[in-house]
């Protein structure tokens, strides 16, 4: 289907920044590859490189062990949790 | 001895000084065991993501220090049998780029340096991506 795509240029916002290690605790690193649900973004999606990727995979693993990030979030608690 | 990252979350029913009194504790177990404290960062009460032994928050700190390997199972049992620990967990720093990030976080911990936050922005949706079919 030609939908029209928002996001045509796909970038490693990381690789910009020149980020070379994403802190589990700083969660402004990683909440633009959370899904609403905070679902980690494929990173076809949000441009991720793969190194950038597994860092923000293991920070965000990290960051559900110990409860800074939901595990699963239902549609009620979408709008009740934040992540500040 | 290797560098360590030591996060845990104290019940959020603990006084004040009950949670000073912890902390301290938990220092003192370090340094027992032979650790050495670079520094500590006091992140202090939240809301947890989700609930731990029925909490819905809790008062979060965190250890930066050395310490040999065999040390970190002790310190790990006695977090496990400590009731006022709600959770925790060890971070073994190592690589190159981990030992850089860690000196970080012990400067920004100590005050040495300010916490750099350089990608931010709101929670995507989901709707917000369109998928790559053709
Ligand atoms: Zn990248």
């Amino acid at each position: 289907m030609a939908e029209k795509r928002k996001f045509k240029k796909r970038y490693c916002k990381y690789c910009e920044a020149k980020i070379d290690y994403i802190d589990y605790k700083d969660m402004n690193l990683y909440k633009h590859s959370l899904s609403e649900r905070y679902k980690i973004m494929p990173r076809r999606l949000t441009g991720n490189c793969k190194v950038h990727q597994d860092m923000v995979t293991d920070a965000i693993k990290r960051a559900r062990h110990i409860a800074l990030v939901p595990y699963i979030v239902d549609r009620k608690q979408v709008t009740q949790y934040s992540l500040d | 001895m290797k560098n360590y990252e030591q996060i845990f979350i104290l019940k959020p029913s603990l006084s004040a000084d009950e949670i000073t009194t912890k902390i301290a504790s938990i220092k003192d177990v370090i340094i027992n065991n032979g650790g050495a404290i670079l520094g500590f960062k006091d992140i202090g009460m939240r809301r947890l993501a989700y609930q731990i032994d029925r909490q819905t928050r809790g008062y979060f700190g965190v250890f930066y220090f050395t310490i040999e390997t065999n040390a970190i199972l002790e310190l790990e049992r006695l977090f496990r049998v400590s009731e006022d620990v709600l959770k925790f967990m060890t971070i073994t720093y190592e690589s190159k780029i981990e030992l850089k990030a860690f000196a970080d976080m012990v400067d920004v911990a100590n005050g040495k340096k300010i916490e750099e936050k350089r990608i931010s922005g709101r929670l995507p949706r989901e709707e917000d991506y369109d998928d790559e079919r053709e």
